[in-house]
């Protein structure tokens, strides 16, 4: 798949040269594009989950997202997880019936991913929260006061080294095999 | 500013953000006895599966372009009916010299100062190839196709280590995704790493353990106990390359501490 | 009014016109970045963490423990159990490709049927209906049932498939395979049996030896159990206070055990008996060693005349001298049979030749100078060829309604002389358990896919044992892939409806078989109190062992004679110049390998060839039939022929020319089918002098060029390998 694309582009360009300009205009587009780590505003979730509702009834974020501490991914709470509770807490709205069908028919519900990182990175949650001494919020925001949770930091590289490169006490975190393997 | 970053900011300033443990910089290196290496195979397919390292099919083999990231060469000594042959496992030797690293026009090929590696950054790679034209080693494998695996077979794909695309060049990284995994779980628990925590696949499935892997610059770790004996040597030494990977010459042994 | 817009402009909006394109393009990247939590997450399952579980290779049949290590549910690599006794925490090149053999994505899912056999034409059927034809087929036939089963088989499925064959009267299972034979496990363990008096696998400890002499003994690439004795192996060479095992090896082929031996002497074919013979002789009419050596070297060694001897081997008198002496002079000089030799007409003999040279050190192998204790499990033990030409001698006469079929693949391992599949026509039902269709599935008529090894449940009691009783445990480690089910509940399932079958296989299902045959398990290294605990623990460590104990020798070498003389081939020296080495692959062994990437794609470690098969021959003869690399030759034998590459090099002898095991499939999934050529086709189906083994080492070949050339896929110099590819 990968060829035929170099081919193409090779073929377009050498039909006309000028094209050149135009193609190195859509990889610098593209890559700043892709560079961001934001889903666009106002992602629909397949369940209209609301963060501040459970975050003011004294729901912590390690209560769902509860591999955060001791894995690198923070763990998307599972169906079951959430019935433990919505079974009994507001079983009759409408956002918990949809989620108590996904149980009963035992399928996975397709969360839509908010916060990003591409695929060549290697990101530890349980680092960042532990020798880090970082909490949730220095990079996902006050969770807790959004009805819909949207990113507020474009998760780019810069952004990742803003951070590491202040860390005076520990130079190596510039170094590249920190996020990338 | 935004105020994350503000935040941010604060946090990096004031000693509490600051990471609890130093973070240590490490010398790895490799030894490899060749008294012990019986050409067996296993490190090289414990490779392909630890790194996701696609096999490619006959004919781009044909082309030269099959893909190891370590590999088991085969030599040939001596003169007529008395030829023997000899077995040299063959991996990037993490250069401290590194000639595939000023030559590439991206950074891509860079050196870490903390683990003492050579990396290849594979998002920064645009494939011009010269590092793999640079390395007297011919250990750098460059993906002339996107990589293939059929049908579940992508099941079987470390989820630790990066997928390359075509275009890319790849080589052997030392498993840095084990150092990383154990250097994190070292730092969580606020201790030092211990030798022989970190073991490289190659080393690990390697039955006659002619692969031992270490950071020398613990002085009371295996592989810095083990070298500087007569049977030490360095593939083409004579180019300055410094590398970290160190052979034992066959036909003699250290022998065990007694 | 029109506004002038430069060319710069144009580009500039041209660009943007374009990026806004891209980034249209990009607006959902849910597409590809959808979170998909678990519904009901498994047992300590946290996600971005490894999980591990123990659990037995069965790649070949000597049943190394691994550990799986698992992502998020999917078994991402395998890994030496360091808990197991047998391997110790290594694995080898094929143990390592393991997880291909549960990813491959040839793999059946639901029972077939195949109308007419040898179509290829399967047409999908439920696991309901095909149990049912089994079980109805198993009700019509009766006593007439046989299986043919292959070494890699658990144990407990062995048991299984006795019970029922017991239960309606048929003969016990035949279990055979192609790499049991080229490995002369059978061969060697009667052997073994007349010299200790127990018939098992011996076991060479090899830690700490001064001097082991090989026999071809290829026991660094597939050799009983590569991995211990590459454990072996390491320790060999580096013993305490510096002191360095020596290894003599002993083929007419640089296999990669000669490429690491100190003295590799290159014997003719079929001569290891010989050498063994003489080295004896040597002994004891030369005085050598340490006391007491040549005298017992006295009952023992053959009457021949020693320069012969040298002179039919091919080893000059002095280096066989000197090589006499080396070993009567260690301390501790072990001497190894292989598998080569076993296959020879003499093996039987030779393989006692060598051995009398360990008796004659005092070093008896591990697994037969002891008795080993009751584990109350029953065990495989391995039949003859002998024993498969008698299944296949009641085929023929119509003595077998229903043939089963389970991790052999004969239609490929057994030479065509052997008549399997025509015996085969006279079965009327062929019922094959293969994970995938190879050439034995395309001559059945219905397939029963079972699970591969690493989604099943399992106990091996591992064989070669080097001192200790072992028991590997195998159990799933993932969910099942495909639509396949464990031979053992299909049995179990079957047996409810046969009254006799049913009263001797009482369990619901194998977990509660292997539950019960644990639970009388002696104790073990590890604590276990209760039952559960034993089982649980069983799993958790990946088997049973007792705790590590030397056991004392009980059995002593009997009287037994030996005779040394060089072994016979097929066919005269004049139309068959040369002699036909056939050798295991390292990687594809006798070729269940072939179908799995991984090993195919890695290069063999003396020609540095993937993918392909060969033929090795040596300069001196390339040059006389003015042959290079890659030209393909037709070799003949007096049983049949085959078209292979030439591979020239200079590790064989000038009139030996050798062919690996392993390719030539016409099934067997995608990555193996028509590939190379297969080996046993050269082959006869004659026995061996003694012990009713196939004598697959004793054929002579002729080699023509064809005039075509195919380019090697080597690894080494790639130089004019374009040739004949259509492009340059």
């Amino acid at each position: 798949m990968f060829s035929s694309l170099w081919w193409r582009v090779g073929r377009f360009v050498r039909t006309s040269p000028a094209r050149l300009f135009l193609l190195a205009g859509v990889v610098v587009a593209g890559a700043l594009a892709l560079s961001g780590s934001a889903a666009p505003a106002g992602t629909t979730q397949p369940i209209a989950f609301n963060h501040q509702v459970m975050v003011q009834a004294g729901v912590q974020c390690l209560f769902c997202h509860n591999d955060a501490l001791r894995s690198p991914s923070p763990g998307m709470p599972s169906v079951e997880l959430c019935m433990g509770c919505h079974k009994t807490i507001g079983a009759g709205r409408p956002a918990i019936k949809q989620l108590a069908d996904y149980y009963a028919r035992g399928e996975p519900i397709p969360w839509a991913r908010v916060n990003y990182v591409p695929r060549f990175v290697y990101f530890s949650h349980k680092v960042h929260l532990t020798a880090g001494g970082l909490n949730c919020e220095n990079c996902h925001g006050d969770v807790g006061h959004m009805k819909v949770v949207e990113p507020v930091a474009r998760m780019s590289m810069g952004w990742c080294l803003d951070c590491h490169s202040k860390q005076t006490n520990a130079p190596q975190l510039r170094d590249c095999v920190i996020c990338h393997r | 500013m935004s105020e994350l970053e503000t935040r941010l900011l604060d946090r990096g300033q004031s000693a509490a953000a600051a990471p609890k443990t130093e973070l240590p910089s490490h010398k790895w290196t490799m030894l490899i006895d060749l008294d012990k290496c019986t050409g067996c195979n296993a490190c090289v397919v414990a490779c392909h599966v630890e790194n996701n390292v696609p096999i490619r099919s006959e004919r781009e083999v044909i082309r030269g372009h099959g893909q190891h990231w370590i590999r088991i060469e085969r030599y040939w000594e001596g003169e007529g009916d008395a030829q023997r042959a000899t077995f040299l496992p063959m991996l990037c030797q993490q250069c401290s010299n590194a000639p595939c690293e000023p030559v590439c026009p991206v950074y891509a090929s860079v050196h870490s100062e903390r683990e003492n590696l050579n990396l290849q950054v594979y998002n920064r790679c645009v494939g011009t190839r010269f590092c793999g034209n640079n390395c007297p080693y011919r250990a750098r494998q460059f993906n002339w196709f996107a990589p293939q695996f059929e049908g579940p077979i992508t099941e079987m794909l470390n989820p630790d280590v990066t997928v390359r695309s075509g275009g890319v060049m790849e080589k052997c990284t030392f498993c840095v995704q084990r150092i990383r995994r154990v250097e994190e779980d070292a730092l969580v628990e606020g201790r030092p790493l211990r030798d022989g925590e970190m073991v490289p696949a190659c080393a690990q499935t390697c039955p006659t353990s002619a692969i031992v892997f270490g950071d020398r610059s613990d002085p009371q770790s295996q592989v810095a106990q083990r070298l500087g004996g007569q049977r030490e040597f360095q593939v083409l030494e004579h180019l300055g390359t410094a590398p970290n990977v160190y052979y034992l010459k066959a036909g003699g042994s250290d022998g065990g501490a007694g | 009014m029109t506004e002038k817009i430069s060319r710069r402009d144009f580009l500039r909006l041209g660009a943007a016109g374009a990026a806004t394109g891209v980034l249209a393009g990009c607006t959902s990247p849910r597409r590809w970045v959808v979170l998909e939590p678990f519904v009901r997450p498994p047992e300590q399952q946290v996600s971005g963490v490894a999980t591990w579980f123990a659990t037995t290779c069965r790649q070949c049949p000597a049943g190394c423990g691994v550990i799986v290590r698992l992502m998020n549910g999917r078994a991402v690599k395998l890994e030496g159990n360091p808990e197991h006794p047998l391997n110790r925490g290594k694995l080898c090149a094929r143990g390592q490709a393991g997880l291909q053999m549960l990813y491959h994505p040839d793999r059946l899912s639901g029972p077939l049927l195949q109308s007419t056999r040898g179509s290829r034409e399967f047409s999908a059927i439920d696991w309901n209906e095909g149990i049912n034809r089994l079980f109805q087929a198993l009700a019509k036939a009766g006593p007439a049932v046989a299986m043919l089963g292959g070494a890699t088989m658990s144990d407990h499925l062995f048991d299984l498939f006795s019970k029922l064959l017991a239960a309606v009267d048929a003969p016990p299972p035949v279990i055979y395979d192609l790499y049991t034979e080229l490995g002369g496990y059978r061969t060697l363990a009667q052997a073994m049996g007349q010299v200790y008096g127990r018939a098992a696998l011996p076991a060479y400890r090899l830690a700490e030896a001064d001097v082991v002499f090989s026999f071809g003994a290829e026991f660094l690439g597939t050799w009983t159990s590569a991995v211990r004795y590459g454990v072996e192996y390491g320790a060999f060479r580096s013993q305490p206070y510096g002191k360095r095992g020596l290894l003599v090896h002993f083929e007419p082929r640089q296999s990669s055990t000669a490429v690491t031996a100190d003295d590799y002497v290159a014997i003719a074919p079929g001569s290891e008996g010989l050498v063994a013979g003489a080295l004896l002789r040597l002994i004891a009419d030369g005085n050598l060693g340490l006391a007491g050596r040549a005298e017992s070297a006295r009952g023992l060694a053959p009457s021949l005349d020693v320069e012969q001897a040298a002179r039919e081997c091919g080893i000059p008198l002095e280096a066989l001298q000197r090589l006499a002496r080396r070993f009567a002079d260690a301390e501790h000089a072990v001497a190894i049979p292989g598998g080569a030799l076993a296959g020879s007409s003499n093996g039987m003999h030779a393989a006692r030749a060598i051995e009398a040279l360990n008796v004659v050190s005092g070093n008896a192998p591990a697994g037969v100078n002891t008795t080993p204790p009751d584990l109350g499990l029953a065990r495989k033990s391995l039949n003859t060829f002998a024993d498969v030409q008698s299944l296949i001698a009641r085929m023929r006469a119509g003595e077998v309604q229903m043939l089963l079929i389970h991790s052999t693949n004969p239609a490929y391992e057994l030479p065509e002389a052997a008549g399997f599949l025509e015996a085969l026509a006279q079965v009327p039902l062929v019922v094959s358990f293969g994970a995938m269709v190879d050439e034995t599935a395309v001559w059945s008529d219905l397939i029963l896919p079972d699970r591969s090894y690493l989604e099943s449940f399992g106990y091996e009691v591992v064989s070669p044992d080097f001192g200790s009783p072992v028991v590997s445990s195998q159990q799933p480690v993932v969910t099942p892939v495909f639509d396949a089910r464990t031979t053992g509940d299909v049995l179990l399932t079957v047996a409810r409806g046969i009254p006799a079958a049913a009263a001797a296989m009482p369990w619901d299902d194998e977990v509660d078989y292997l539950n019960q045959m644990v639970a009388g398990l002696p104790e073990a290294a590890y604590p276990a109190s209760t039952a559960e605990e034993k089982r649980a623990r069983f799993q958790q460590h990946g088997g049973w062992w007792p705790a590590p104990a030397v056991a004392a020798p009980t059995l002593r070498p009997q009287p037994f004679t030996v005779t040394a003389e060089r072994a016979t081939f097929d066919g005269n020296e004049t139309d068959y110049p040369y002699f036909l080495h056939v050798y295991p692959s390292v990687l594809l062994s006798d070729g269940r390998g072939a179908s799995l990437p991984l090993l195919q794609g890695v290069p063999d470690p003396m020609t540095t060839i993937a993918w392909q098969s060969w033929v090795e021959l040596h300069p001196a003869t390339a040059e006389r039939l003015e042959i290079r690399d890659g030209d393909l030759l037709r070799v003949t034998s007096p049983h049949g022929e085959i078209v292979a590459a030439a591979y020239v090099t200079p590790g064989i002898r000038p009139d030996t020319v050798a062919i690996p095991a392993g390719q030539g499939h016409q099934d067997l999934g995608r990555f193996a089918r028509d590939r190379g050529s297969n080996v046993v086709q050269l082959l006869g189906a004659a026995l061996t002098d003694e012990g009713g083994g196939l004598r697959w080492n004793g054929v002579r070949v002729a080699l023509a060029r064809t005039g075509k050339r195919i380019a090697t896929a080597s690894l080494e110099s790639k130089v004019g390998v374009t040739e004949g590819l259509g492009y340059e």
